[in-house]
């Protein structure tokens, strides 16, 4: 909203300094969002008239202007013809700072003496564009017959505007009289509210017009009045000096009249053509099914039973509150006047304005709420003005259909209630005070008020929003400030997100950067995730087992996600079931630039369907490492490994107490076939070597990490190698331990031997060791692979892989040949059980 | 003979004194101390003295023993002293050359910030919870005030979730409040929470607008909560962020689920009120919308809103981190270029 405070000096006296007023706007509620001073940087601009209009002698699209300004005449060139002799214009001279209208962006020039083909101009006549007054630049703007030739043009057009940023429980200041009320109760001043008067001819409103009301839920008040044999054209200079100033295009005194009624009460307005409305009745009703009507902006509009119009007898010649038709509409030809105050449901407007894409400054005051009060005043001011503007006879009364008339609200306040809510004790009178000068009228009863809500302050019904009127009219910085005291909630500690935090740890201890990437996501992207169709329907069959699992909680590829119905782009049409895709283009994007340590890991949602409910929102971590790690030195580079992202995984699990796991071979579309595996929680090598994956239960299954599929991450224009892992967080939390138990430190020495077995080479590693452990028993406190060989000297098929075992015993040193004994013993386990040799 | 000794001491000492390594120390050491040394075999002599003489040149002979014992420990540990430093000298590095390349990982900016904000909280007793990110209609909007075709729709552009038969009721949740009401229907009070999470609106996207977004939202709930103690707690937040000296500005605002409604801003601390590009010349920069929590929703949730006050809030950590970094752009957090993340190791 825009107020011009020249404009605003009609209702209240502004006796402080606009910066002051601009702040206790801001502070009570109304941001003023923006000071425009129009006019403080005129300079040598004066007030104009022009004394004589000649031909330009080289171009018929320019003309001379000889201007007088205070008894000097000056000629100069102009591009404009919209001017007349004796019309008062700006006169810019040499020097002035004007803005240039023909370039593309706004620019300030100085002017300078120009010849223009030929003729030297040495100022200008200026339109309001280049003013900096406002985009009007169909020609110069034409001042009020009124101004006195010669004075600076600040002197008389000058102007500070606000700009409010008015909160939507505050129609009433979408007003110039409800921002003058809110000024004069922060300011202390008393406003001032126009009276209107005018002479009435004998003839009543209702006999020229007649008005139903069809559908009173949604017209609470009808008033209207007739105003005969007007003359149209253009309002006065000083009314469209306002309107302009207020944002608002000048058109004719009429419709200048309601916008300027609308802009000053607050009450939107609408003129008809009296003898263009069938009948002379005014039908206030739901518009029938596919009925249609062409509005003010040249538009047919299809109109539906859930929206109010105004018909004559036969036809819609408004939608209610939205925009008037273009059968109805005022024009040159217009004689007599319908002028339409009204009353509109809030609800039925705002759906309407929102289906019809028809935005107003009508619809923006009707759909906040307006009190049915307002209709009268407002009739009255915009009757009085085009009596006097337009010449119009003005029929007597106001024909006012009221079916509803609101019960006038009434809200009890104590003392008590004040001081409980903002923590300071304020007076019966001292409220009083604060709340007569908003419109609040109050009785007062020992410790309590009455308080009658005014009609232009709906948004308050209740003593909390009496009491955010005293505050803010004292001044939230006057109110004091402690802190709370309070009894405090039972304490719990949030063990989810304590999990989120030691696995972010984790992951960043193992050299991996936190991302944060966007929920939204398209199905066309998710799909790349999968080679080909038929291998991502396979997914979708699997039920409960190792794949199932990982698709329905870590990467759910697919199923049918949430589907965004008003997407920004067609790339962010739903909600993500994976965290892979992100975290792939993530890794591809920052490749662009960096060569190595491209290692991210990001800790977010993925949603799953679930019918009618809210989807299930499972946390999962992505971890994705790019093809090469810095080396050991300065400079250098080395390949990652899935190992590599093996031990970033197995540090998560680590870190939050979770110690029986195992990795399993899998097979996933996404991942490369034979560097892939399943992480498993609460099952053992052992276990599964003896019962197969028939051993794991799904909800044990946890996580997939491996090499990704070349298909996928060509899919994805990855050119390098990358590894990705994904984790079940949810579940891992579930498993998560924090208390460790304590093992006593030993006392008596360990013995190392190394241990070199031979093979074959399906037998996973993590097996061997498992059954060195418990072929070893309790004297083998630790078994260390170090080293993985094949090749010449160890038969085809098969692998040698060496530990470092360390014996100790708790109560003794060991003695060699105890040692030799267990390590026998576990060499022969391993030869039963594995079939496994020696390496010598 | 005790002249002889005293010579040989002179002659010893003199050339200990210009002994330079210990290679020519050792050397010293056998020609006079060891076992076929000029001293032993003086010493050896003894037993060819009278019993009148030898007790005196015995002594001497000792005498002189020691002292040559004693300045050779010293001249060798001075000398093994000199060698260590030499050695050390030899493995002076340039300690200006960068560290070793280590695996650094590191947390995204806003994780950053959001522990700042809610371990500020947490000191104050505040519990942290989260809730959904799809939320429906009745909690992100109408449970706070906000019924469909209320004109303060317009304050949150949405996105809906298409759902058949439903349509407009699933929504991505365009602030964290709907977490007030849905703390509130679980518990009773005292009510003392602190909501971070992920925000959507469905807005065009420039440097100062995200259609994605982190948001805290706070609430505190017990009989005599009052609006001072809201502006203590928040003042005391925004000191602990933005440092004890910030002046705090507390204005009138809208919200739908407050009343009364509250702008929290700190002074600019690049003009310091004077009025800069940061601030918009206005020298304060807004923090957080906040409130007295309506009466309404309190009732709605089965609170008796004339026993039950307090207040809540709700702030973005990305502004917070933009202002404490100087970050002009919030696209920046979302499209996670390592260039821009590695800056807040």
């Amino acid at each position: 909203m825009k107020v011009p405070l020249s404009w605003l000096r009609e209702y209240v006296d502004l006796v402080l300094p606009v910066e002051e007023i601009a702040r206790r706007l801001t502070m009570a509620g109304t941001e003023v969002e923006a000071i425009c001073y129009i006019g403080s940087d005129w300079r040598n601009i004066y007030v104009g008239q022009i004394t004589k209009l000649s031909p330009h002698p080289n171009a018929d699209r320019l003309q001379l202007v000889t201007v007088d300004y205070g008894g000097k005449q000056i000629t100069v060139v102009a591009g404009a013809f919209n001017i007349k002799e004796g019309d008062k214009v700006p006169l810019a001279l040499a020097g002035a700072r004007v803005i240039d209208s023909h370039a593309p962006e706004p620019v300030e020039v100085i002017l300078k003496p120009t010849k223009l083909r030929g003729v030297l101009s040495e100022g200008m006549v200026c339109s309001a564009k280049e003013l900096g007054i406002s985009s009007d630049h169909s020609g110069i703007l034409i001042l009020d017959p009124d101004t006195p030739v010669g004075a600076e043009l600040r002197e008389v057009l000058g102007d500070v505007v606000f700009e409010l940023n008015v909160t939507p429980n505050r129609p009433d200041l979408l007003s110039m009289i409800g921002v003058a009320r809110e000024v004069a109760a922060l300011t202390g001043q008393k406003m001032r509210v126009p009276e209107s008067r005018f002479e009435e001819i004998d003839t009543p409103a209702s006999d020229f017009i007649e008005i139903e009301i069809l559908d009173p839920d949604l017209c609470h008040r009808y008033s209207a009045t007739v105003i005969r044999d007007v003359k149209i054209g253009p309002s006065p200079k000083w009314m469209q000096e306002r309107l302009s100033a207020a944002g608002m295009r000048p058109i004719n005194n009429i419709v200048d009249v309601t916008n300027y009624v609308m802009l000053e009460w607050g009450q939107p307005l609408h003129a008809f053509d009296y003898d263009l409305i069938g009948d002379h009745k005014i039908i206030v009703r739901r518009a029938r099914q596919g009925e249609d009507m062409t509005t003010l902006d040249g538009v047919e509009r299809k109109l539906t039973s859930d929206m109010l119009v105004i018909a004559d007898a036969k036809h819609p010649v408004a939608i209610a509150g939205v925009m008037g038709g273009a059968d109805s509409e005022v024009s040159d030809a217009t004689r007599n006047i319908l002028l339409e105050s009204a009353n509109f449901d809030r609800v039925v407007n705002r759906r309407t304005s929102h289906a019809l894409r028809l935005p107003s400054e009508a619809s923006r005051r009707f759909e906040k709420g307006l009190p049915e009060e307002l209709t009268i005043p407002a009739v009255m001011r915009a009757t009085q003005l085009m009596h006097d503007l337009a010449s119009g006879s003005v029929a007597k009364g106001v024909v006012d259909n009221y079916p509803i008339k609101p019960v006038p609200v009434h809200v009890t306040l104590t003392t008590r209630e004040v001081e409980r809510l903002l923590g300071v004790s304020y007076g019966v009178e001292q409220i009083e005070s604060i709340l007569k000068p908003l419109g609040f009228e109050t009785t007062a009863t020992d410790g309590a008020l009455d308080v009658k809500v005014p009609m232009h302050r709906p948004d308050a019904t209740l003593p909390a929003d009496l009491v955010e009127e005293v505050a803010r009219m004292v001044g939230y910085d006057n109110i004091p400030t402690t802190m709370l005291n309070g009894r405090l909630p039972q304490s719990r500690v949030n063990e989810s997100l304590r999990w989120e935090a030691i696995a972010r740890d984790a992951l960043v201890g193992s050299g991996f950067t936190e991302i944060i990437t966007y929920s939204l996501i398209s199905r066309e992207r998710m799909r790349k995730l999968v080679p080909s169709e038929a291998e991502g329907e396979k997914l979708l069959s699997l039920a409960d087992n190792v794949l199932g699992a990982i698709n329905s909680r870590i990467s759910v590829l697919g199923v049918h996600p949430l589907l965004v119905v008003n997407p920004l782009t067609s790339e962010m049409e739903c909600l993500r079931t994976t965290l892979f895709v992100n975290m792939l283009e993530t890794i591809r994007n920052n490749l662009r630039y960096i060569d190595k340590d491209v290692d991210l890991f990001e800790i977010g949602r993925i949603y799953l369907p679930r019918g009618e409910d809210l989807p299930e929102e499972r946390r999962v971590i992505a971890a994705g490492m790019s093809a090469y790690k810095s080396g050991g030195d300065w400079g250098t580079k080395q390949e990652a490994s899935f190992f590599d992202l093996k031990a970033a995984a197995q540090a998560v699990l680590e870190r939050m107490g979770i110690d029986v796991y195992s990795f399993v071979p899998v097979s996933h579309p996404t991942f490369h076939p034979g560097k892939t595996a399943a992480v498993v929680i609460g099952v053992d090598a052992t276990t599964l070597a003896r019962e197969g994956v028939k051993a794991i239960k799904p909800e044990q299954v946890v996580g997939i990490l491996g090499e990704v599929n070349p298909d996928v991450r060509a899919n994805f224009d990855v050119d390098e190698r990358v590894h990705l892992m994904g984790l079940d967080l949810d579940s891992l939390v579930g498993a998560a331990v924090w208390d460790r138990e304590y093992r006593p430190l030993p006392k008596f020495p360990p013995v190392e031997q190394d241990i070199a077995v031979v093979v074959g080479i399906d037998i996973p590693a993590e097996l061997v060791k498992e059954t060195i452990l418990r072929a070893g028993g309790k004297l083998v406190k630790s078994v260390d692979l170090f080293d993985v060989y094949q090749g010449p000297g160890i038969p085809d098929g098969k692998r040698s892989i060496a530990y470092h075992l360390v014996y100790q015993a708790a109560d003794r040193t060991l003695r060699d040949e105890e040692v030799s004994r267990v390590q026998q013993h576990i060499e022969s386990v391993l030869n039963k059980e594995l079939q496994a040799t020696l390496r010598r | 003979m005790i002249d002889q000794l005293n010579k040989l001491r002179d002659e010893a000492l003199a050339e200990l004194s210009s002994i330079h390594d210990l290679g020519e120390l050792e050397v010293w050491r056998v020609k006079y101390l060891g076992k076929k040394g000029a001293l032993t075999a003086m010493l050896r002599q003894l037993g060819t003295l009278s019993p009148e003489e030898r007790p005196a040149v015995g002594q001497a002979a000792n005498q002189v023993k020691a002292r040559l014992e004693s300045q050779f420990a010293e001249k060798e540990a001075e000398l093994q002293q000199a060698a260590r430093a030499l050695a050390m000298e030899r493995e002076r590095v340039d300690v200006t050359l960068p560290g070793r390349p280590l695996a650094l990982g590191q947390l995204h900016p806003t994780t950053r910030v959001l522990k700042e904000i809610l371990d500020a909280f947490v000191t104050m007793g505040f519990q942290v919870v989260e809730g959904p990110e799809v939320e429906w209609d009745y909690y992100n909007f109408e449970a706070l005030n906000i019924p469909k075709d209320h004109p303060a729709r317009d304050m949150w552009d949405t996105f809906y979730v298409s759902m058949d038969g439903k349509p407009g009721e699933m929504l991505l949740r365009t602030h964290t409040s709907p977490n007030q009401v849905r703390v509130m229907e679980k518990t009773r009070p005292p009510v003392r929470v602190i909501v971070p999470g992920k925000c959507y609106r469905y807005e065009a996207i420039d440097p100062s607008h995200e259609s994605m977004f982190y948001q805290v939202e706070g609430l505190a709930i017990d009989e005599n909560i009052t609006f001072a103690d809201m502006k203590g707690t928040l003042s005391a937040f925004a000191r602990m962020l933005f440092g004890q000296d910030r002046k705090v500005r507390f204005r009138c605002d809208y919200f739908p689920f407050v009343e009364p409604g509250v702008d929290m801003s700190i002074d600019c601390y690049v003009c310091k009120g004077a009025g800069c590009r940061l601030c918009g010349s206005t020298g304060w920069l807004e923090i957080m919308g906040a409130g007295m929590v309506h009466p309404k929703e309190l009732e709605r949730v089965g609170y008796d809103p004339s026993v039950y006050s307090g207040f809540a809030f709700g702030l973005g950590p990305e502004r917070i981190a933009m202002l404490k970094s100087g970050i002009d752009d919030i696209r920046l957090f979302y499209s996670n270029d390592l260039r821009f993340l590695r800056q807040f190791r």
